[in-house]
Parts: structure tokens; C-alpha cells; sequence
């Protein structure tokens, strides 16, 4: 058994790095200051930019993390002090007194409402009130409530004691005390999070004074159902509806008063969200945001940025927000409005949200100083930019937002990486893993039975019940032929409502079960657990989307999307009354990964994976390694890049279990999780020309790191003029003695231009990159000559993060920046004699300069690689719209592809800088780990199955099977399946002719059922259909 | 004339088709979701089918849902080279391609059967897709059903099958 690392933190970075963690069998003490997992995430309405429902995405993750037999869960719980090495750290801990018993208490919430006294409730952001015992949220994990001892009576003035007299369970225990103890731990994640700050810190803008100056968290406490206003967005001083609305961006953030210069990073995406969902509420609100420069440069977050600005009645308005007044009716506000073009403006508003920015709280820096970790001026841990997640003391690791502005996938990633990192110390025995074990659960025999369908119908909040009359529905559902029980339930996926699914089978002795709610593609796993926790077999569970196919697409038509659930739920029960119980195999798993990609990304995941002891082959298609980070010369903060990848490469050369094929190109991929097969065509080498042959890897898991391009210009004259560079050329020339063909200590006049080939309409999307990239350019030149007058040409300036020091020094050294628009963009012709002449509009005065610059540097686009498109076609894993690699989840799973086993590295994924590449490595290589951990995976249950009274053995089933799955057994004259290769695609029972082969969960019968059940007026169809 | 011809009308609007999808789980359900979280609003006329792969799709289900009255039919599955299960979708278009030609043989207008592909990043396309599908099959009104009555009436040859002949 490897020894255990201690998590600190239960929001969503913590989880994802408890949970990985735990898969590598690596067990974990998962400790967290409040009563509740969730953090932050818990807190947010939905996220952008898909707007998926916050708490629907995190809670599955919760409780399985909370669940896993690898995970111990230390709630109230905070870290005192370490003491000791990496391997053998002792971690003391303090764990605060619940007063509630966690083993005994059910969450049933007896006592919830029988509390005499009010306290401001943490959760909704001190916008609402719970009892002196509460739950922390309504979907506490662990489901129990928690006393607030400052506030009971039973504690402060030994009074009352109501709550202990109504608890069915003697849960209530007030004579806890606190508890220190101290756990061994071979390494330390750290992942506490952040506060949102802003209003307290920014006088003018109120917050304060102005009951109706809302920070951007208290937002979304207002815009979620389970909020304190249950999502009507009213103010919270008279509940009037708001028709007016500003959101004041970088409220504290981009501050130079303040000692808050850096950019927050999120502020811009989730003003957006906030708008659009405002839109959504309430369509005629005015929403005015006031920003400085939009920052949507992750990924997706530009089409996202384009959706809101089409979107009616949000504007963008480019000013300073100098003063918040009270204005002229009671409750309102007066903004006044510094504006670049027109001066000073007033506008009048019902509401305003402070679009407050990410901080460290005070606590977390004490801590980390006290950990003797070392923090940066903000008071975030000081991260090494080719070390990204280690801390400076060896051992422990920082992901989310306790390494910086971090949004929610980045967190995932840092928190994936630290896992990579953490697990090392942990010393995994590779012969030795947790095992999964399979099949071994005895489930209640139900084939013999009567069926007797249960109907869970979910209002998701008002995701669902806002559109779709869900009691209806449910009270419908109680009339459909074989329904023994329906009921609709606030959140089905809370881990309330998967007890109570569990009672209700009992109750009525369900042996089917219809969950009405969300997509079964994220969801299924999760009510398959419930089920089966109450003894039922998982697959005897069939879930219907009214969420995704219904009140989200047809919100406009309220009734037929109601009719639409209801005939969908009675279709759900025609399929799942003739459901078979059915169970998984196994399958070995290779331990060993591929890696396609030698460039500083794959080399990272080869380095940590080999660290974490499993075998790595890394293929690279060139014969050098190093990839695309051999042209870089310096990172963004300014360090060379050179020396560090020359020590990566040659860590990664001197590793004893890294194999390396350079100069290897992939002839074809096969296999999947736990069985891939590389085909890789070999260098030829000159004597043996003409021969073919071809070598073949084997893995378990395969990590795509095969880079990006550069965009080569074909605007601005790059092309026709030596005087026309890229940035990446400027850089590369910078770092040679001859590289420009100006020398750069003659240079007088030099201009950039920015988005060069990004955020236009064929490409809509921002590259990430370059505005630092150009900011660290133009500083380094200034730096080196500081005589040469050098201007920026840009659309939004998109320093985020730290980068936003380096736009601060910038404009210190005198760069110039002058804003353009898209419409009205630069023009440049190159003169005959060798000069350039540039045009552009000064926005300020809007009058039209020429210049002839001695050189003109564009900030090109960073490209998908062209041979992506074959490459994910061997993978079968989809890109994205723009030719990227796809994540299985853009929030959660930001490094999985959507195909099992197959994890996305640095610019094949998408845009990002050194560093960042360098984290997401580490993320996918401790999301390998995860899986290579394991002796064997379990295969699926829903594989195909041959009746041999009605098979001719006439081979079409084998002819279309893709993986070898099913044969005809010559011998016996019938078909057989494969069970560990069937995938479960069904290929074969689409084209059997006597209808022999069945797919399990998609039978003939259900799927025949369900066509018949949906087509016809009534019941009657599926009334004189046979139950099982 | 006037009257005949509004009433037609009337009776159009008031036509809400019923179509079945049947969807692959990777791309094209995948789309649909997307389209959910991104908000696009579509028609609720389809009714949707879950299937692992299009290669899934044996076309007697197509007929089936015919024959139990559907007034359209939409597969859709990954695009060419993206299927989940590496060729499952080639089947799907070979088999459907001459289902298609079938029943256009036998009366059904090529209008009510509609496969097409879908990709899990495609949630607008999809959206699309489906307010194109069903503007198709209400061009054609409700679906009559293989040979009704009217038809036969209208004057539909039907050889005439003497005893010991075959088919």
C-alpha cells in the first residue's frame, strides 16, 4: 500500500486531486474547513461558456470522490502545521466540533426548521438565513447538519436544546469538543481556494453604503433557484424586479491603487454568463457592462464574447466606472462614467454587480507562510514557471486558485498535475495496485417478478420545473401502465435525493426505475451508483432528458415541452420494463503509456509518468526532440527557455523506463482503454532503403501532444517585405547575434500588431498569447534600446493574470498602445525602397496617422496543426470547431478526450503558453496514472448477444464488426461475441437478418417499445405490451 | 376554391409532425445536449431514440416507426471518419441510403426521411438541422401511412395476382 497524501481543500481542485489521487490507489486524507465539500463551485449558479448548471456538473463529482474507498474525508478540519520530509511529512490537523454525530445523523432535516434562532447563511452569501443548526448547503456532502456554536443556545446559554429532543437518530452531541491529530502523509496538495474581493476594498464604488451594490458571488446566489431569491433577480433592498443592471469589471482587479494590479483572469467570462442569464431571466432588463478591455481568451470564451454582443440589450461599454451615488428614487444608483471619447456621463441603475476579483484570503498566506512556502506580492504561492504546482518546499504542491486567478478547468488541470506530482512521494508499487473489483456485489433477484416501474422526475431547480410543469408530469406518470410510484424531487442528483431514490425502492419493492432529468451522458453513472446502492442492478435504470432535449430547447413553448417530458418518461418505462440485469468482465490493462509528441509537453508527461514509475514510449515524427519550444528563446517572465528544455531532454533521454522513437511517424492506431496498439513507420535508414518495417507499441493509455503552428501572415505585407516579422521571429532574432535583418540597436521606430489571424470571422477565436508575448517583446527591445519608440497596435489588450505587471512596465518604459478596431484595421504598403508605410486611426481624436516604421512585428495567430484531422480520425476522438483537440468536458475534464484513455497535452489542445503547457502535461500524465494504476479494467455490460436457435451463421455480423468481436464459429454453423472486445456498438444487430444478435440496453424489443409508446395517443399501446 | 384553399391552410397549421430521431450517443445526441446548454431553441416535434452507433439502426425500426405513424425520420450520426466505433456510420449511410430508395419506391416522400451527421461540438448545427427536418416534413403534410385507402382509390395499379404466382 503506497503511503498517503493529505489534500487540503474540498472544493473542486481538491476533489479532482483526492479523486485522482485515490484511482492510483494512493489513499488520501481530503481536508476541508467548512461542514460541506463543493467550494466555491458549489457556490455558482452555472458556468460559462456552456452554461451548464454548476452544481449539476460538481455534484456527481462530489459524492464520488467523498465515496471512494481510497478517500478519508476530514470536514471542519484545518491544517495547523508540518512538520518532517517529503515521504515521511506529519500533519497536524484541527478538526472544529459539528455537534452533530456524522455517523448518525441522515441529513433528514427534523431538526432544521424547529431552531429558534436566525443566523446569516454563509452559503448564500449572507443573503438569507438558516438556523443556529443547518445544513452548510442543500447539497451537503456529507449530508449533516452542523451547530454554529456562537449562536446556539443550547452552547451559549444552555437553553433550549430542541434539536437534540426531535432527532430521531441521538445525532445531536453538544458536548463535543475540538479535536488535534496528527496524520502521516508522504506529500501535500494544497488547494484552498480564494476569496472574492472587490467591494470592501474599492470605497467608491460603495459596496457598503449601497444595499444594491452586489458583489459577483452574491450574484450568483441571486441568479441560482436555490438561492436567497430563488432566482428572480430582484433588488435586495424593496424585491423589485431589476430592469437595469451594470456590471462593473475589474472591480479591485487592474488596480493600481490597490495592492491588486494583477488580472483576475474570470472577471470578463463570467460578466458574460451573468448577462446572458439575466437576458434569460429577464429579456427586457437593460444590461450595460463597463470594462476596460474584454478578456475572453480561453477557450471557447471568444464565441461565447460574440453570442453575448449579438445578444440584444447587452451592451459593452469601453469606460472607468469613476463613482457610485445614490440615485434620484430610492434604491437607485448613479454611475459616473469616465469616457475615453465622449468624457463624463451619468446613467441611472436598479442594480449593480462589482465584478470582484480573485484573492488569496488572509488565512490561506498565513498558512503558507507558516508551511514555510513561499508566497508572491499578492499573496498567492509563488509558482516557478518551469515548474508549475511545485511550492518552494519540496513535498508540497499547489493547484487552484492558491497559485493564482485560476477559472474552474484550469483548477482541474493545476489539481490533476499536483496529483502527478504528489503521487510520486507516495511511492506507487506498479505490481501491487488497488484493484477494482468486478461483479462482486449480489444484487436483488428480480426476474420473476411483477415489474414495477419507479418514476423520479427532477425540477433542477428551475432548469427544469422554470419551463416544464414537473408536478404534473410526475402526477401523470402515476397513471402509465407498470408505474408503481412517480414523484418529482428539487435536485435528483443531491445526495438526499439518491437516499431517498434507495427508500423508495424499498418502499414499493421497485424493480425498474425512470429518472427524468438530465443528459444520461454525465448523469447515467451516477443514478446507476444509486440504484445499485439499494440492491438493485444498475442497468435495470432508464434515463429520459427533459433537461438538455427539453426545457433548455423548448423554453418558449412551456406546454408541449411538458407534453414532450411526459411522453418521453412513458417511453422511458416501455424500454426499461423489459431491461435485463446485466453484469461487467474484465480486461487487462497495459502499463504502460504512449506518448505522441516530443516536444516540451510530451517530453513532461514521458518525464512524470516515468517518475511515478510506469513505462512510457514517446513517439516524436522528427528526429530532434523538443518540438515547437526550441524556437522560443525567452519565457514570459522573462527567463531563457533553452536551458530548461536541453534538462528536460535530457532527464527524459536518461530515463531507465522512457523509450524514445524519434524520427517514428504513426502509420495507424487501434485498441482502446487499457489495449492501444501504435503502428509506427521507422526512420529508414540509407542502407535499407525500400524496406518497410513497420514497429508496434502497446498501451494502456495514449497522450496526444503533438503541438501547433504558427500562422504564417498573408495581410500586412509579411509576405513582401523583410521589415514584416512574427513575433516568434522577433523573439528568435532577439536571441542571435545576426537573427534580424535589422540590427534591433538601429531600430527607431517599431509598431506591433495584434490579433493577427485570430479573433477574425474565419477563425473566432483568441490565441491567448500573444499580447503578453508582444508586451515581453516590445520590453525587452525597450529594455535593450531604449531610444526606440516603439507602439503597440491592439484590439483588447489581454495581459491576463500576472501578465498584467508586464502591461503595467510596459506603458512605465513608454510603449505606446493605441487601440483598433476590427472593421477599421491597419494598412500597410511596402515602398519600393525597401520602406514600409503604415496607416491606422488614433481612436482618441479619430484622425488618420501615417508612419514608416524601421520594423512591423505581428502577433500570428497560433494554428491547429493540418494533420490533426488524421490524426483524430486513427484516435477516434473528435476536434473541436476549430480544429483542436476535443475535451470530454470542457469544465471538468479539461484533459480527457472523449474517448476512454486518451488524455490532451499543451497546443494540441488549444492555445496556451510555456508554463501552461507545462501544467497540463503533469495534468495528463496524473490522469494516466489514474488508469495505468489499475491491473485491470472492467469491460462494459451492454455487449451483444448471438441466439443460436435464430443465427445462420451467415457472417454479415462478422464482416461489419470493427473489432474482431464476433465470429462464426464453423464448427457449431453460429456466432459468437468476443465479450471483453464487443464495444457495444450495436453494428451487428443493425444488420442481422433473422434478428439473432441483440444488443444489451438497446434490445429490439425496448427500442420497438419505445417507438410504439411514443407514437401512440394513449396508454393502451404500452398497457397490452408484455412486462417482463 | 378560396375556402378549400384556406382551410388547407388551416389544416397545416394545425399540423404538429411527430418525428423520431434516432441519435448516436458520441456526436449527434452529444449535439443535442450542446444545443441545451448553449440555449438554441428548436421545435419540439422530434422525439428522441438513443443508440449506442447509427450502425445500431436496424431499418425495420425505421418502417416500425413508420408504420406506428411517425410523420418523419431523422438519423444522425458522427461524421464520416469520426465515428465513435471507427466505420459504424458507413454502415448506417449504405443501409439507409437503400431504405431511402425503398420506400420512395413504395410512396413515402424522400422529404420525411432525413440522415445527416452531427458532430458533439455542432450544437447549432444541430439545432438547424432539426428546425430544417421538421419544415420538411410539414411541406408534406401528415403521414397517410404505406398504401391507404385513398391511394388505392386514386387509382394506384395493383397487379393482380392470379393463384400459383409468386412475388
Amino acid at each position: 500500500m503506497p503511503d498517503p497524501v493529505v489534500v487540503v481543500g474540498g472544493g473542486i481542485a481538491g476533489i479532482q486531486a483526492a479523486t485522482d489521487l485515490a484511482e492510483m490507489g494512493i489513499p488520501v486524507y481530503l481536508v476541508e474547513k467548512s461542514p460541506s465539500l463543493g467550494g466555491r463551485m458549489a457556490q455558482l449558479d452555472k458556468t460559462f461558456p456552456t452554461n451548464d448548471c454548476s452544481t449539476c456538473i460538481l455534484a456527481p463529482k462530489i459524492t464520488s470522490c467523498y465515496n471512494h474507498e481510497n478517500v478519508t474525508t476530514y470536514t471542519m478540519t484545518e491544517l495547523i502545521n508540518v512538520e518532517g520530509e517529503p515521504g515521511n511529512f506529519r500533519v497536524r490537523l484541527k478538526k472544529r466540533p459539528r455537534y452533530v454525530n456524522e455517523e448518525k445523523c441522515t441529513g433528514c432535516g427534523d431538526c432544521l426548521d424547529k431552531c429558534p434562532v436566525s443566523i446569516s447563511d454563509e452559503y448564500n452569501m449572507e443573503m438569507s438565513e438558516y438556523g443556529a443548526i443547518h445544513k452548510y448547503q442543500p447539497q451537503a456532502v456529507p449530508n449533516v447538519a452542523a451547530i454554529d456554536p456562537e449562536h446556539c443556545l443550547k452552547l451559549t446559554k444552555d437553553r433550549c436544546g430542541v434539536c437534540e429532543k426531535v432527532c430521531n437518530f441521538d445525532a445531536v452531541e453538544y458536548k463535543q469538543k475540538e479535536k488535534k491529530f496528527i496524520v502521516q502523509a508522504a506529500s501535500i496538495v494544497y488547494a484552498a481556494g480564494y476569496e472574492g474581493f472587490a467591494g470592501d476594498l474599492v470605497s467608491e464604488y460603495g459596496y457598503k453604503e449601497h444595499d444594491n451594490v452586489v458583489t459577483s458571488l452574491e450574484y450568483e446566489r441571486i441568479l441560482n433557484a436555490a438561492g436567497p431569491t430563488d432566482g428572480h433577480i430582484v433588488r435586495p433592498t424593496d424585491g423589485e424586479e431589476a430592469r437595469r443592471i451594470a456590471f462593473i469589471h475589474c472591480s479591485g482587479s487592474r488596480d493600481r491603487r490597490t495592492d491588486k494590479n494583477y488580472c483576475s483572469s474570470v472577471c470578463c467570462t463570467y460578466s458574460i454568463k451573468h448577462a446572458l442569464i439575466t437576458k434569460e431571466h429577464l429579456k427586457d432588463t437593460k444590461v450595460d457592462l463597463y470594462y476596460m478591455d474584454i478578456r475572453t481568451f480561453g477557450k471557447g470564451f471568444e464565441r461565447y464574447y460574440n453570442r453575448a454582443q449579438e445578444t440584444e440589450g447587452v451592451n459593452f461599454i469601453r469606460s472607468r466606472v469613476s463613482e457610485i451615488e445614490a440615485g434620484s428614487q430610492p434604491g437607485d444608483l448613479k454611475l459616473k462614467v469616465t469616457d475615453g471619447d465622449n468624457g463624463f456621463a451619468e446613467e441611472e441603475y436598479d442594480l449593480v454587480v462589482l465584478a470582484s476579483g480573485l484573492a488569496p484570503t488572509r488565512e490561506v498566506t498565513d498558512t503558507l507562510q507558516k508551511l514555510k512556502v513561499r508566497t508572491n506580492k499578492y499573496g498567492f504561492i509563488d509558482i516557478d514557471e518551469f515548474n508549475p504546482l511545485s511550492t518552494s518546499r519540496k513535498g508540497i504542491f499547489g493547484c487552484g486558485a492558491v497559485n493564482g486567478p485560476r477559472d474552474i478547468p484550469e483548477s482541474v488541470m493545476d489539481a490533476s498535475g499536483a496529483a502527478a506530482l504528489a503521487g510520486q512521494h507516495a511511492v506507487l508499487d506498479v505490481n501491487d495496485m488497488g484493484v477494482e473489483s468486478a461483479g462482486e456485489q449480489e444484487y436483488r433477484v428480480t426476474q420473476n417478478e411483477r415489474t414495477r416501474v419507479g418514476v423520479f422526475v427532477c425540477h433542477c431547480g428551475t432548469n427544469i420545473a422554470g419551463v416544464i410543469d414537473v408536478e404534473e408530469v410526475s402526477r401523470r406518470a402515476r397513471g402509465i401502465p407498470f408505474v408503481e410510484h412517480a414523484e418529482d424531487v428539487k435536485y435528483l442528483c443531491s445526495s438526499d435525493s439518491q437516499e431517498l431514490i434507495g427508500e423508495r425502492i424499498e418502499e414499493h419493492n421497485l424493480n425498474r426505475i425512470v429518472v427524468a432529468s438530465c443528459t444520461p451522458r454525465t448523469h447515467e453513472p451516477l443514478f446507476m451508483d444509486a440504484i445499485a446502492e439499494a440492491g438493485l442492478n444498475p442497468y435495470l435504470l432508464e434515463m429520459t432528458n427533459i433537461r438538455d432535449q427539453g426545457s433548455w430547447v423548448h423554453k418558449d413553448e412551456p406546454e408541449k415541452a411538458t407534453w414532450k417530458a411526459y411522453e418521453l418518461i412513458r417511453a422511458g418505462v416501455a424500454r426499461v420494463k423489459n431491461a435485463l440485469p446485466l453484469e461487467r468482465g474484465e480486461v487487462d490493462n497495459i502499463a504502460r503509456a504512449l506518448i505522441v509528441g516530443g516536444g516540451a509537453a510530451g517530453l513532461t508527461a514521458a518525464l512524470e509518468l516515468g517518475r511515478l514509475g510506469f513505462p512510457v514510449s514517446l513517439v516524436e515524427r522528427e528526429t530532434d526532440l523538443g518540438g515547437h519550444a526550441t524556437k522560443l528563446e525567452h519565457s514570459l517572465e522573462g527567463r531563457p527557455v533553452k536551458p530548461h528544455l536541453k534538462r528536460l531532454i535530457k532527464e527524459v533521454r536518461e530515463h531507465d523506463l522512457i523509450d524514445i522513437y524519434a524520427g517514428h511517424k504513426i502509420k495507424d492506431i487501434s485498441g482502446f482503454v487499457g489495449n492501444y496498439k501504435l503502428e509506427l513507420i521507422p526512420p529508414i535508414p540509407e542502407e535499407a532503403k525500400g524496406e518497410d518495417e513497420l514497429v508496434e507499441i502497446e498501451g494502456g493509455v495514449v497522450i496526444v501532444a503533438t503541438g501547433g503552428q504558427e500562422f504564417e501572415p498573408e495581410e500586412y505585407s509579411y509576405r513582401d517585405s523583410d521589415r514584416v516579422i512574427t513575433q516568434l521571429e522577433l523573439e528568435e532574432g532577439l536571441g542571435q547575434s545576426d537573427g534580424l535583418s535589422v540590427e534591433p540597436d538601429d531600430l527607431e521606430e517599431i509598431y506591433m500588431i495584434q490579433c493577427v489571424g485570430s479573433r477574425e470571422e474565419d477563425r473566432p477565436y483568441c490565441s491567448r498569447i500573444c499580447c503578453s508575448q508582444a508586451l515581453r517583446n516590445a520590453v525587452n527591445l525597450k529594455k535593450r534600446n531604449p531610444e526606440a519608440e516603439i507602439t503597440i497596435l491592439y484590439r483588447e489588450m489581454r495581459s491576463y493574470g500576472y501578465y498584467e505587471d508586464l502591461y503595467r512596465q510596459a506603458r512605465d518604459l513608454g510603449i505606446n498602445f493605441s487601440r483598433y478596431e476590427v472593421e477599421n484595421k491597419p494598412r500597410v504598403t511596402a515602398e519600393g525602397n525597401g520602406r514600409l508605410s503604415l496607416q491606422y486611426e488614433e481612436p482618441l481624436s479619430g484622425r488618420e496617422i501615417t508612419v514608416e516604421p524601421d520594423l512591423l512585428v505581428l502577433a500570428a495567430a497560433i494554428l491547429p496543426r493540418e494533420d490533426n484531422l488524421e490524426l483524430s480520425q486513427m484516435l477516434k476522438t473528435p476536434l473541436n470547431e476549430d480544429n483542436f483537440f476535443l475535451e470530454a468536458h470542457v469544465k471538468l475534464r479539461p484533459v480527457d478526450s472523449a474517448t476512454d484513455g486518451i488524455f490532451l497535452a499543451g497546443l494540441s489542445h488549444g492555445p496556451k503558453n510555456y508554463s501552461e503547457s507545462l501544467a497540463q502535461s503533469r495534468a495528463a500524465a496524473g490522469r494516466a496514472a489514474s488508469i495505468l494504476a489499475r491491473e485491470y479494467l472492467l469491460t462494459q455490460a451492454t455487449v451483444a448477444e448471438v441466439d443460436e436457435e435464430l443465427c445462420i451463421a451467415c457472417g454479415d455480423c462478422e464482416r461489419v464488426c470493427a473489432y474482431k468481436a464476433i465470429e462464426v464459429n464453423e464448427e457449431e454453423d453460429v456466432a459468437e461475441v468476443n465479450r471483453v472486445l464487443c464495444k457495444g456498438c450495436g453494428n451487428c444487430t443493425g444488420v442481422c437478418r433473422p434478428h439473432a444478435v441483440d444488443l444489451h440496453g438497446f434490445m429490439n424489443q425496448q427500442i420497438i417499445d419505445e417507438i410504439e409508446t411514443l407514437l401512440a395517443e394513449d396508454d393502451s399501446e404500452l398497457a397490452k405490451s408484455g412486462g417482463v | 376554391m378560396a375556402t378549400a384553399r384556406k382551410e388547407k391552410q388551416d389544416q397545416q397549421k394545425e399540423f404538429d409532425p411527430k418525428i423520431i430521431a434516432f441519435l448516436c450517443n458520441w456526436c449527434s445526441y452529444a449535439a443535442a445536449d450542446l444545443a441545451g446548454s448553449s440555449r438554441l431553441q428548436y421545435p419540439s416535434n422530434i422525439r428522441t431514440i438513443r443508440i449506442p452507433c447509427t450502425g445500431r439502426l436496424n431499418p425495420l425500426l425505421v418502417i416500425k416507426a413508420l408504420n406506428k405513424g411517425a410523420d418523419g425520420i431523422l438519423v444522425s450520426g458522427c461524421h464520416p471518419g469520426d465515428c465513435h466505433y471507427i466505420d459504424g456510420n458507413y454502415y448506417a449511410r449504405r443501409r439507409f441510403t437503400m431504405l431511402k430508395e425503398l420506400l420512395e419506391f413504395s410512396g413515402v416522400e424522400p422529404e420525411r426521411l432525413n440522415f445527416t451527421w452531427c458532430s458533439a461540438a455542432e450544437g447549432r448545427r444541430f439545432a438547424e438541422i432539426v428546425r430544417k427536418v421538421v419544415d420538411r416534413v410539414e411541406s408534406v403534410g401528415p403521414w397517410q401511412g404505406f398504401l391507404s385507402e385513398p391511394d388505392i382509390a386514386a387509382g394506384i395499379e395493383v397487379g393482380e395476382i392470379e393463384d400459383g404466382d409468386f412475388l
